[in-house]
């Protein structure tokens, strides 16, 4: 048993050999050069301030301004318009222009597997920005239509989610005609 | 007065050998001691116990993944605060939530502060996706925790719509009713899966119970465990480190 | 030749296990599916009373909120919708003009196909239901014609009950061209 898992790993140590020049990140920044610091407390004391100025802010954040609440769920009435969390509102747009089945179901799969395979669909070894054009504009290209959804979702659909270019400034969300 | 003395003595000793069993390395006055701490430490090991100081420049992780980490942390205390006033049923949970800001002292920060660390986590999850993507650090041999990150950036979006159904008003049951019938679109499964996941043919009790299991457990549960590995393999990976 | 008769009942016991494990695991998820899929569910029963038949005018729209339904009477019956928007199932309201707008903004709009009215120019506003959720809209006999919704809402039975009211079933879906006759 033990000379078998030891041939194993032998084994397994002879095929990185021969991968590993080619392998090497050349494009990568040597960093062995830099200076070492223990993680504890320098690191440690940074991530604490972090921790720190954002319990701060979401006190801060928290006491000023109010989280939404409207009247009792009702089944009869939905509110007009009626828009998903923000981050949300970009499926929403998209639901209100194609068919439930690609918007709702296909759509947001692909996204998904498409994310998961990022990894293995970018071939280019190279981590340096000005390397991966490609990559960063395809990357800026999807951000921009997340954005872009998310956007005119809060502050320019409307009554029965219809365009609206004075959303925000506008008329308020109803229940049936009175507020909800 | 010696046996005063000694019996002082004795309690000193004890209450050293306590501190002493909890804290067993002192200040970190020295790199020594305070990598000496770092290795013994649990929850200091999730750290390694030296990094270069490029890896670790606020300015390359923008300290995203840590406060998203942190964000989590902040809605696990603020959650369990909400739920000694909280009951999900449709008669109770409106009224609890109308309490939690009216009644209970702080009951509102508390819950503006759970829900406004829900967007906060929302987008720090983003950026920070963001920054590993612009950064090329999903590249071999990160390739599986960049899978895992996905996994848990749709476990956040899964928990804020969960959360999402629990006030119960108007907003809450809307958002619920539209995103669950999308789930009625999928072919053959489609169906089924809407009557599974609320329980029944409208978004009612059995929904709202449901979301809340899901919301307090379930999901949390899946997020911390995917959060350990993420961790770990972040450790085992390396940091990918300043470009 | 001992040795290799060994090597296969070993592997025979091993695949069996495996399949054996296997068939019991998907039994288990199989069963865990169907523990949370309930089989009696505690909501508003899908059959209810509205009011006597004589209520309801000839030419009349009635929304009951409560319980997401339409009544209408036309001059060749009655009809009851079920009022849940066939997109994601928001509940539509109902507007005396729900056309004009869009006439006016020049998108053409078709024909119902059932009553055969169009809104034209020159009779733009034709009543009907607006979804507040993704803007989709229906004619007054719940025909959509505008949105994303992908059909007309369900229509569903009506009859009259002993008692002289009318019972409507929300959870028996009929054809279109179902009228109760009084
Ligand atoms: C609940 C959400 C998440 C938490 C709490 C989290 C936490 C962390 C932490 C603390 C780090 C260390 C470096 C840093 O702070 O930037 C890290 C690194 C990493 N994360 Fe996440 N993360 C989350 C979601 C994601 C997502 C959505 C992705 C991508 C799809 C992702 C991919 C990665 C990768 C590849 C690394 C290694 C990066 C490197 O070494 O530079 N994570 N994560
Ligand atoms: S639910 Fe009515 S338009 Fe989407």
């Amino acid at each position: 048993m033990a000379t078998e898992a030891r041939d194993r790993i032998a084994a397994r140590d002879r095929v990185e050999q021969r991968r590993r020049p080619a392998e090497v990140p050349s494009t990568v920044r040597d960093d062995s050069e830099d200076e070492m610091v223990v993680s504890f407390p320098e690191f440690v004391f940074k991530e604490f301030i972090a921790a720190v100025a954002m319990t701060a802010f979401l006190i801060l954040v928290s006491v000023w301004l109010q989280a939404p609440l409207l009247g009792q769920a009702n089944p009869g009435m939905t509110p007009n318009p009626s828009k998903a969390p923000w981050y949300f509102l970009g499926l929403q747009e998209l639901l209100s222009r194609f068919p439930p089945l690609m918007a709702g179901v296909a759509f947001p799969t692909f996204v998904i597997v498409l994310m998961i395979l990022v990894p293995f669909l970018d071939r280019n070894p190279s981590r340096r920005p000005s390397e991966r054009k490609v990559a960063i504009i395809l990357f800026a290209l999807y951000t921009a239509i997340v954005v872009a959804l998310v956007i005119i979702g809060t502050f320019f659909r409307g009554h029965e989610f219809v365009w609206d270019w004075g959303w925000v400034l506008g008329n308020p969300q109803t229940c049936g005609g009175s507020p909800c | 007065m010696t046996v005063i003395r000694a019996a002082l003595d004795e309690m000193f000793a004890v209450i050293g050998q306590m501190v002493g069993s909890v804290f067993r390395h002192g200040l970190p006055l020295t790199d020594k001691i305070a990598a000496r701490t770092a290795l013994t430490n649990f929850f200091l090991h999730i750290h390694p116990v030296r990094v270069r100081r490029s890896w670790i420049r606020m300015s390359y992780t923008l300290c995203l993944g840590g406060l998203s980490f942190f964000l989590f942390i902040v809605l696990t205390v603020t959650g369990l605060f909400l739920m000694f006033y909280y009951v999900p049923s449709t008669s109770h949970a409106y009224q609890d939530m109308r309490d939690l800001q009216f009644v209970v002292t702080f009951g509102g920060v508390i819950r503006n502060m759970h829900r406004w660390a829900a967007h906060a986590m929302v987008i720090t999850v983003w950026l920070h996706m963001a920054r590993v993507f612009l950064t090329g650090s999903y590249k071999k041999p990160r390739e599986f925790n960049w899978g895992v990150g996905t996994l848990l950036l749709l476990i956040t979006l899964l928990l804020s719509f969960t959360g999402y159904l629990l006030p119960w008003d108007q907003l809450s049951i809307w958002a619920v009713t539209v995103g669950t019938n999308m789930a009625k679109y999928a072919p053959i499964a489609g169906p089924y899966t809407r009557y599974l996941l609320i329980g029944g043919r409208v978004v009612g009790d059995n929904a709202l119970l449901r979301f809340y299991v899901l919301h307090v457990v379930g999901l949390p549960l899946a997020a911390f465990l995917l959060m350990v590995v993420h961790f770990w393999r972040v450790r085992k990976d390396g940091f990918s480190g300043g470009l | 030749m001992e040795d290799s008769r060994e090597m296969s009942r070993r592997s025979f016991l091993a695949i069996t296990g495996w399949v054996g494990f296997s068939v019991a695991s998907a039994i288990a998820l199989y069963q865990s599916l169907k523990f949370i899929y309930p089989n009696a569910t505690y909501e508003d029963p899908p059959a209810f009373k509205a009011d006597a038949p004589t209520v309801y005018a000839v030419g009349s729209t009635t929304v009951l909120i409560d319980k997401r339904v339409v009544i209408n009477h036309d001059p060749n019956g009655f009809y009851a919708i079920s009022l849940i928007c066939t997109h994601l199932g928001c509940t539509p309201r109902y507007f005396d003009d729900v056309t004009s707008d869009l006439v006016n903004a020049g998108t053409s709009i078709s024909k119902d196909p059932d009553t055969g009215q169009q809104a034209t120019k020159a009779n733009a506003a034709l009543p009907g239901f607006k979804c507040p959720c993704h803007g989709s809209r229906y004619f007054r006999d719940a025909i959509n014609f505008f949105g994303p919704a992908p059909r007309p809402m369900d229509r569903v039975h009506l009859e009259v009950a002993p008692d002289g009211k009318l019972l409507i079933d929300r959870s028996v879906i009929v054809d279109r061209a179902f009228r109760l006759k009084v």
